[in-house]
């Protein structure tokens, strides 16, 4: 994704540094002025996450990277319009992410979903700084999947339908052939669910040491 | 539609925030519900706990992926 990074000044390690250690929050605002190099950080933050969806999504390889390189651009653009009360910019990333994927799939008419390649293994893998955010992702995804299979089946299926497959709560109302409110509910019973397991205090250990 | 929700049925907009924060909401439903959500405290505060919990799935996501 080399044509992903923004051209920029050289910084020195102490201006380097300083933008290291700002939020993503923070970081945009910067970015909103022409910072390249605070946009530069949030790529550096978040590359890997919008890599690994779009993967889940798109499946891994050249679409994949095209889906992240979209949505950092699409962030890139829509940078003056971010607004911190509406989400973190991780989430923000993730959702253009997640909706690049799902236009790229529709689009080509292919909605099932792919595992990756090992062909896409080892080109993540030739990445040396997505190895580390992936090792930790490792580690987490075991705890969140968990969390998952805890989930009753009919709670588990909508939210994993609407978020990995992209499906409105239409959509899968219409393939379950159950009500739409019916699905909305499973939808908060599961993600109720989800946070309780979870616990609000590791996500937030999680987005600290993601976003730091 | 307004912004004002009475207690008796807010259970629906409580779905609507787990749908929106899951991007499941069709767009005229996303138009109405941030409209709603501008001008009621208790969907902010659920809808930020659907974040937290929806902000967690990518990392499963990273792992189904391949690694």
């Amino acid at each position: 994704m080399a044509a992903l990074r923004l051209k920029s000044r050289r910084t020195d390690a102490t201006r380097s540094a300083a933008l290291h250690k700002r939020s993503d929050g923070e970081l945009i605002v910067l970015a909103r002025g022409g910072n390249a190099d605070a946009f530069e950080v949030i790529y550096d933050r978040h590359c890997a996450a919008a890599y690994s969806l779009a993967c889940r999504i798109c499946g891994a390889g050249g679409a994949a990277e095209d889906v992240a390189q979209e949505a950092f651009l699409a962030l890139w653009r829509a940078r003056d319009r971010y607004d911190a009360r509406r989400g973190e910019v991780r989430s923000w990333l993730l959702g253009i992410v997640h909706n690049a994927a799902i236009d790229r799939l529709r689009r080509s008419g292919v909605h099932k979903r792919r595992r990756a390649s090992a062909d896409g293994i080892e080109e993540r893998a030739e990445a040396p700084e997505r190895t580390e955010a992936e090792v930790e992702q490792c580690e987490q995804a075991r705890h969140v999947r968990h969390a998952l299979e805890m989930l009753p089946e009919e709670q588990r299926r909508v939210i994993e339908l609407a978020y990995f497959d992209g499906l409105t709560h239409t959509q899968i109302a219409t393939s379950l052939e159950q009500p739409a409110g019916t699905i909305k509910g499973r939808m908060r019973l599961g993600l109720v669910k989800l946070h309780a397991q979870l616990g609000a205090e590791e996500s937030a250990a999680d987005a600290e040491r993601v976003t730091r | 539609v307004s912004g004002v929700a009475d207690n008796g049925g807010h259970a629906r907009w409580q779905g609507d925030a787990a749908a929106y924060a899951l991007n499941a909401l069709e767009d005229a439903e996303v138009t109405v519900f941030e409209a709603h959500l501008a001008a009621c405290a208790q969907c902010r505060q659920e809808l930020d706990a659907m974040r937290e919990a929806v902000n967690r799935l990518p990392a499963a996501a990273s792992t189904l992926a391949g690694l």
